[in-house]
């Protein structure tokens, strides 16, 4: 693989990329998800799985420190050739499949907000290019490319700030009055929640390409999205209320659209403006994951043309979620396995394995 | 060399195709809707009005009213792009007015397609009008005196939110107070006269249907109540012993406090309003340098009115049935048990509530 380009990133470009993979899409329906589960007190359950991700996250940086290698080298020295091998190819179908529902979610956004009428192929076109070039480029550009969703997290607190006054804060009470229809919903709601904090495992793959200490940044990264995605949770039942919130396909666009200043009027132009990176950078991350696996285990096949192919996957099937329903129904399953098998199951099983077996430092 | 020119040649050639592909939007063939109103029409029908800017080169841009009668409201633009020059939009909409009868039919349906296509402004001033609001949008394309009847429209309506006159609705406020259990909305009511429109105060809604009103000085008190005040000038007219010359004093309030407690004694809720209001006395005539005392006293008149006007607006929100302040919200909330216990739009009209109102005059402008 001659044409590999470079991918070690900083400690602090790690910071940028895993928040960014994991707000940028994540954060548009998640509001909607907690409430449809456990009612008003749903920000609990954002509070909830924000935790369980640094739990992932302690788990894949001890693997990680262990073996100082990526999930796929670990794979292979814990459950050798056949074992290990198989085991990679569920971790890369299943980075395919995350990136792929972040692409669905890209283009349904694009299509709700902005896009109607361009057909799905053109859209999911161009939203592909810039990811494709990005990881032609390597985890480093992508990386510094990431460090844009600091503004995004500007605007979205800014936003927050100034709407602070329309905010019902009685609507988050009672605290602890939680309402779980019954177990399936709590769930199905769970799965939901699961989709924003997609992205803590891609550190099994970013790991070994991180230029020194990467277990604080990773916890700093794990920290600050919970910490976001929980009071964006609560500012939008403050915001909407239970029931009108639960109506709002992106909570977070629905508050965006009502944000006005003087002079320009509407800003919600602005915000998209600054917040469409952050959601490329969403789907980004997870192809450059899927990448650089599918790099590794194929490593005699030419880089570029590994990303022709799975992008080629990715965007065709994209092109079949064009329902939402079916889209987000998909997505949530996804989002679910990838949260609790890659991130969570996965590396705590190798742990296991590995301290069993001696293996690791 | 040659690569880099290639790169260029692409980047050109591709931002030939970043047009906005098949959603492009060219604004010199677009006409902005930019004041709506919907009345109704018997058998469930609507009547849709809307007002665009015909813009002239040089000159201001002047209303042009279309009416059309219809169903719903995306099938009334659909009827209204059949007459217009360009494709008619509603992104830059300012306000929408609904007509009084159709306030009480209800109006969270027609309100659908403002909140489900993103493209439609959500912030737009929701009103009611007095009439119908076929009537005010033909009065407001010919006021003469104004310089285009939306902008001024918006201009009157931001402005009489700041002076505490109506209340601040737009189309998600409205929804969320709608959906909200124990809260009712609100919206602002005017009326359209020969020259200008006149602000009249507050359309209370039992759920999405218009019930009942408040003029601006209620309007006022009601958003005290619920802590949303901000600056207003009012009259009281004076009793006998304070009277001078003039009958009437009148005070700029400029800072409004409110702390409220809900209590369950004997299983029914009771609410205790503590008002503050810090004002200046804006208009009175003594006829000699105004003492501190009497100062006091004036204080203790205007507290003792407001005090009675709250009252009365408390008998006039029970007597409706609207929760405009969201109490019932706040059992909720705080009371839960309570309130699943109970059905609220019967508990509501029972309620009663306590008023205590302090008023401090902090000066009397440049002279005493």
């Amino acid at each position: 693989m001659a044409d590999a380009p470079r991918h070690e990133i900083t400690p602090g470009q790690l910071v940028g990329f895993l928040i960014s993979s994991q707000l940028g899409l994540g954060i548009l329906g998640l509001p909607r998800y907690a409430v449809e589960g456990l009612g008003h007190a749903g920000w609990w359950l954002v509070l909830g799985l924000g935790l369980v991700s640094l739990a992932g996250i302690a788990l894949i940086t001890s693997l990680g420190g262990r073996f100082r290698a990526s999930i796929v080298g670990i794979n292979f020295t814990i459950l050798g050739k056949t074992g290990g091998f198989l085991a990679n190819l569920l971790v890369f179908l299943l980075f395919l499949a995350s990136s792929l529902t972040n692409l669905a979610v890209y283009l349904q956004t694009m299509r709700i907000f902005f896009f109607r009428e361009t057909p799905t192929w053109v859209l999911t076109a161009f939203l592909v290019a810039p990811t494709f070039y990005q990881i032609t480029k390597g985890l480093k550009v992508i990386a510094r490319f990431d460090t844009f969703v600091y503004l995004a997290l500007f605007f979205l607190l800014a936003m927050m700030a100034t709407n602070v006054a329309k905010a019902e804060w009685s609507f988050l009470f009672p605290l602890t009055r939680f309402r779980p229809e019954n177990l399936a919903g709590l769930a199905r709601a769970a799965m939901g929640v699961a989709f924003g904090f997609l992205g803590h495992e891609l550190l099994l793959v970013v790991y070994p390409w991180v230029e020194g200490e990467a277990r604080g940044p990773a916890f700093l990264a794990g920290g600050v999205t919970a910490l976001v995605l929980t009071s964006f949770t609560a500012f939008a039942v403050a915001f909407f209320g239970e029931p009108f919130l639960s109506k709002q396909v992106f909570p977070l666009l629905g508050i965006v659209r009502t944000w006005q200043a003087p002079v320009v009027d509407r800003l919600d132009i602005y915000f998209l403006m600054f917040w469409l990176p952050a959601m490329g950078a969403g789907f980004t991350a997870f192809l450059a994951a899927a990448q650089l696996i599918a790099a590794e285990l194929f490593p005699r096949l030419s880089y570029r043309l590994l990303l022709l192919l799975i992008s080629g996957l990715v965007s065709t099937g994209a092109l079949f979620l064009r329902d939402f329903d079916t889209a987000e129904s998909v997505v949530q399953m996804i989002a679910a396995v990838d949260f609790f098998g890659l991130g969570l199951a996965l590396p705590a099983l190798l742990l296991v394995l590995a301290r069993l077996k001696g293996l690791g430092k | 060399m040659r690569t880099r020119f290639f790169r260029l040649l692409f980047l050109l050639c591709f931002s030939l195709f970043v047009t906005g592909c098949w959603d492009q939007r060219v604004i010199e063939r677009m006409e902005f809707i930019a004041t709506a109103g919907v009345d109704a029409r018997p058998g469930g029908r609507i009547l849709l009005g809307v007002i665009t800017p015909a813009v002239e080169q040089g000159g201001k841009p002047k209303p042009h009213l279309y009416l059309t009668e219809v169903d719903c409201l995306r099938q009334g633009r659909e009827r209204l792009r059949l007459q217009s020059s360009g494709e008619l939009e509603a992104g830059k909409m300012e306000q929408i007015f609904f007509g009084e009868e159709m306030a009480r039919r209800g109006i969270v349906d027609y309100l659908d397609i403002l909140a489900r296509d993103a493209f439609n402004p959500v912030q737009a001033h929701l009103a009611v009008v007095k009439g119908t609001a076929e009537g005010f949008l033909r009065q407001a394309i010919r006021w003469q005196h104004v310089p285009f009847c939306s902008l001024y429209l918006d201009h009157l309506l931001d402005y009489g939110t700041a002076t505490g006159n109506i209340p601040r609705t737009g189309i998600t406020r409205f929804y969320v107070a709608y959906y909200a259990p124990g809260l009712d909305p609100i919206a602002p009511l005017l009326r359209a006269t020969p020259s200008r429109a006149l602000l009249c105060g507050t359309a209370l809604f039992r759920d999405d249907r218009l019930v009942g009103e408040l003029d601006v000085d209620a309007t006022f008190l009601l958003l005290a109540l619920g802590g949303k005040a901000r600056s207003h000038t009012q009259t009281f007219l004076l009793p006998k012993d304070l009277r001078k010359e003039k009958k009437a004093l009148a005070v700029r309030f400029v800072k409004t406090g409110r702390k409220m407690e809900i209590r369950l004694p004997s299983g029914r809720p009771k609410i205790f309003f503590r008002l503050s209001f810090t004002g200046m006395l804006m208009e009175f005539r003594a006829g000699r340098p105004l003492q501190p005392e009497e100062l006091r006293r004036l204080e203790g008149f205007i507290a003792c009115a407001l005090e009675k006007e709250a009252k009365k607006l408390w008998a006039t929100l029970r007597a409706l049935n609207v929760d405009p302040l969201g109490i019932g919200n706040l059992i909720r909330a705080y009371y839960h048990e309570f309130w699943e216990r109970h059905d609220w739009r019967r508990v509501f009209p029972q309620v009663e509530a306590e008023f205590r109102v302090k008023v401090d005059l902090v000066n009397y402008g440049a002279i005493r």
